[in-house]
């Protein structure tokens, strides 16, 4: 059985994610992502069609070349950010659903990090994309409350401490809906650490953490 | 709260981005279909000219 295809660990716990596997839930996301692009896609050629026609009948208007640059910036955007809620999503699965022990390679005295962890690992960037995402939602969260809550002052102090290490300057921003992912994503650490999954699910965020501080 | 939260999260976040684009474009469509609108005006009114003037001028 491939890492992918692992059953969570405590299905009988979790009814809602019975029978879900990470594979399955990746396929969907993928048909679902592929049909909203395709959906900014169709637009997309509407406007610019009305952008040919603008030009055809005043070619010279620089405002209809600005309104073809427009669209252009536009669609980008869109679809970076779709691409960020899509990443956020994936790896929100990943977490959730196939955060048990590898166990398959394990040798002894050299206990292997679990599926998600690894495949984490191998991509740090997408870690990256969690992190900032969890620690967006963190700090939103404790914005709101008067009384510190220590789940999330350890969540705050663990990922702010990570993106230090591991974010290296750039451009990256990541913007409201991928914030949004995010906060589903720690509400459901949340749920899953009062299930005894959370240390699971937040170990994995340690041991990328851990080997990615390694790696840099 | 498991993968039907998250894929409800990504669902809402997709369509939020979509109906933002969507807004964003279709006003970049309006202003460019008001530009042809301006233009084929501009047109007709210069052959109307022409065709009332065209043969004095």
């Amino acid at each position: 059985m491939s890492p992918l295809e692992r059953p969570h660990q405590a299905e009988e716990q979790h009814e809602s994610s019975k029978d879900v596997t990470l594979e399955g839930a990746l396929e969907n996301l993928e048909a679902q992502a592929g049909e909203t692009e395709l959906r900014v896609v169709a637009q997309d050629f509407r406007t610019r069609e009305a952008i040919a026609q603008a030009m055809a009948a005043d070619p010279e208007n620089a405002e209809v070349r600005a309104l073809n640059e427009q669209l252009k910036a536009a669609s980008e955007r869109t679809v970076k950010d779709l691409k960020r809620i899509r990443v956020a999503a994936a790896l929100a699965f990943a977490l959730t659903l196939n955060s048990t022990p590898n166990t398959e390679n394990t040798v002894e005295g050299n206990t292997q990090p679990p599926a998600s962890a690894q495949m984490l690992m191998d991509n740090p960037k997408l870690a990256e994309t969690l992190l900032e995402g969890i620690t967006l939602a963190v700090e939103k969260a404790r914005a709101q409350t008067d009384t510190p809550d220590p789940v999330l002052e350890e969540l705050a102090l663990e990922t702010n401490t990570t993106l230090e290490e591991i974010q290296k300057p750039n451009d990256h921003r990541y913007g409201k809906m991928t914030l949004r992912v995010a906060e589903h994503v720690l509400r459901a650490l949340g749920n899953a650490a009062g299930l005894g999954l959370g240390v699971t699910a937040f170990d994995i965020l340690k041991e990328v953490v851990k080997t990615v501080r390694t790696r840099s | 709260m498991t993968s039907n939260d998250i894929k409800a999260a990504y669902e809402e976040a997709a369509q939020t981005l979509l109906n933002e684009h969507t807004q964003e474009v279709r006003a970049i469509e309006a202003k460019a279909r008001a530009r042809s609108e301006h233009a084929g005006a501009g047109k007709k009114l210069a052959e109307l000219r022409d065709r009332l003037f065209g043969a004095t001028s």
